[in-house]
């Protein structure tokens, strides 16, 4: 091969690498603007996505706040749980004070479960078990009133049957008063 | 002395060593060398600009992609906070709405009995998997049959319903067996101070 043919293929070469270079750019300019349409494409369904969402959490907030109003305005009469013990002598004192003739008493704390479900918001119950022989005036006021004086307590057993004396109601009673879950403190 | 050109070349001996000259199709390749220097300046500037523009565009579409995916995940916390709040609305409601006062029930069953019945025995017991329902039982000593229903009519007085109901007599007892039944308990979306001043009925 002689100079001026070595020459030729230099410069051939040489416009080989000119027009690969000139591919190689506008390969890259195009492979950025795959990369631009895709992320378009993205932020699209993103912002489809975002609207969707602040829409369902809406129709949450709007469906809910009846529920949620009804339940702010109860929930300071829930005790908590970590007033299970006031709970407790809450009754018992109401007990003594009304001088009732009491047979028994028994409270214990029970797990909150209805069809073997947990219930996460009211875990547990104070329940207490009360046996009385007194006149009926006197029990059926007593109840009305353990019922005014805690709204969130309810009758879970009433018995009544003839009691010791005359006048007198022989009455079982089961009451159940729920503990509520101490809410988590909020961050600052 | 002057010596003609073209005797000079008369005293050029041949070079033996020279190389044939190239085909004349060859002339164009410094032509298409240079045509190529100026295809790489031009594509080349033009697209490195157009790759600039781009990627700056995609840069700024992804910082607004990333701006987004933090606000969805903003929301879905939210809305998930909030349904954990329904959730335990939900169960406090159902407590309260299964803890209405039953004294009033209680005085007005006992106060419906006639002169010639008397209350035997009286059991109101709340269903553990349904606290809004009650298993009602009353025997009674009457001799009318007709007591019981004067005593339904005061229970549907207060909004109860009564279903699956058993009664029988036994040694002149009257046994009345029921499911009571808060009628649209929904209705009844009471506040603390409403249910405290319902409840407490003079026996």
């Amino acid at each position: 091969m002689n100079p001026k043919q070595i020459g030729v293929i230099l410069v051939l070469a040489g416009i080989l690498i000119a027009v690969q270079l000139g591919m190689t750019f506008q390969k890259k300019a195009r492979t950025i603007d795959v990369e631009v349409e895709k992320a378009r494409a993205e932020e699209k369904s993103l912002e489809t996505q975002l609207g969707v969402e602040k829409e369902l959490l809406a129709d949450l907030q709007r469906q809910s706040a009846d529920l949620l109003a009804f339940v702010a305005k109860w929930k300071p009469y829930f005790a908590l749980m970590s007033e299970q013990q006031s709970a407790e002598t809450g009754i018992s004192m109401i007990v003594r004070e009304q001088a009732m003739l009491t047979l028994s008493q028994r409270y214990e704390q029970v797990p909150h479960k209805i069809n073997n479900k947990d219930i996460d918001a009211l875990p547990l119950l104070m329940r207490a078990t009360l046996l009385f022989d007194d006149n009926y005036t006197k029990l059926l006021n007593w109840i009305g009133n353990m019922e005014k004086i805690k709204p969130t307590m309810r009758i879970g057993r009433l018995a009544l049957s003839k009691g010791s004396r005359g006048d007198d109601l022989r009455m079982e009673l089961v009451l159940e008063v729920p503990l509520r879950k101490e809410e988590p403190a909020k961050k600052p | 002395m002057l010596v003609p050109d073209t005797a000079i070349d008369d005293f050029k001996t041949d070079r033996k060593d020279i190389a044939p000259p190239l085909p004349m199709i060859m002339r164009l390749v410094p032509l298409l060398f240079y045509l190529a220097l100026l295809f790489l300046a031009v594509v080349g500037s033009l697209a490195s600009m157009h790759a600039k523009l781009a990627s700056d565009h995609r840069n700024s579409l992804l910082g607004r992609i990333e701006e987004l995916k933090k606000e969805i995940e903003g929301i879905k916390t939210e809305k998930t906070a909030l349904e954990k709040e329904i959730q335990e609305a939900t169960d406090l409601e159902a407590w309260v709405l299964a803890s209405i006062p039953l004294q009033p029930l209680v005085v007005s069953i006992i106060d419906s009995m006639g002169p010639q019945s008397e209350i035997v025995d009286f059991t109101l017991e709340r269903d553990a998997e349904t606290p809004s329902q009650l298993r009602i039982g009353l025997k009674l000593n009457t001799i009318s049959d007709k007591q019981i229903e004067q005593s339904l009519e005061v229970i549907r007085g207060l909004n109860y319903r009564e279903f699956n109901p058993t009664q029988t007599r036994i040694q002149g007892n009257l046994d009345y067996k029921a499911s009571l039944l808060w009628q649209d308990p929904l209705a009844n979306r009471q506040t603390p101070e409403g249910r405290r001043a319902q409840t407490g009925v003079t026996p």
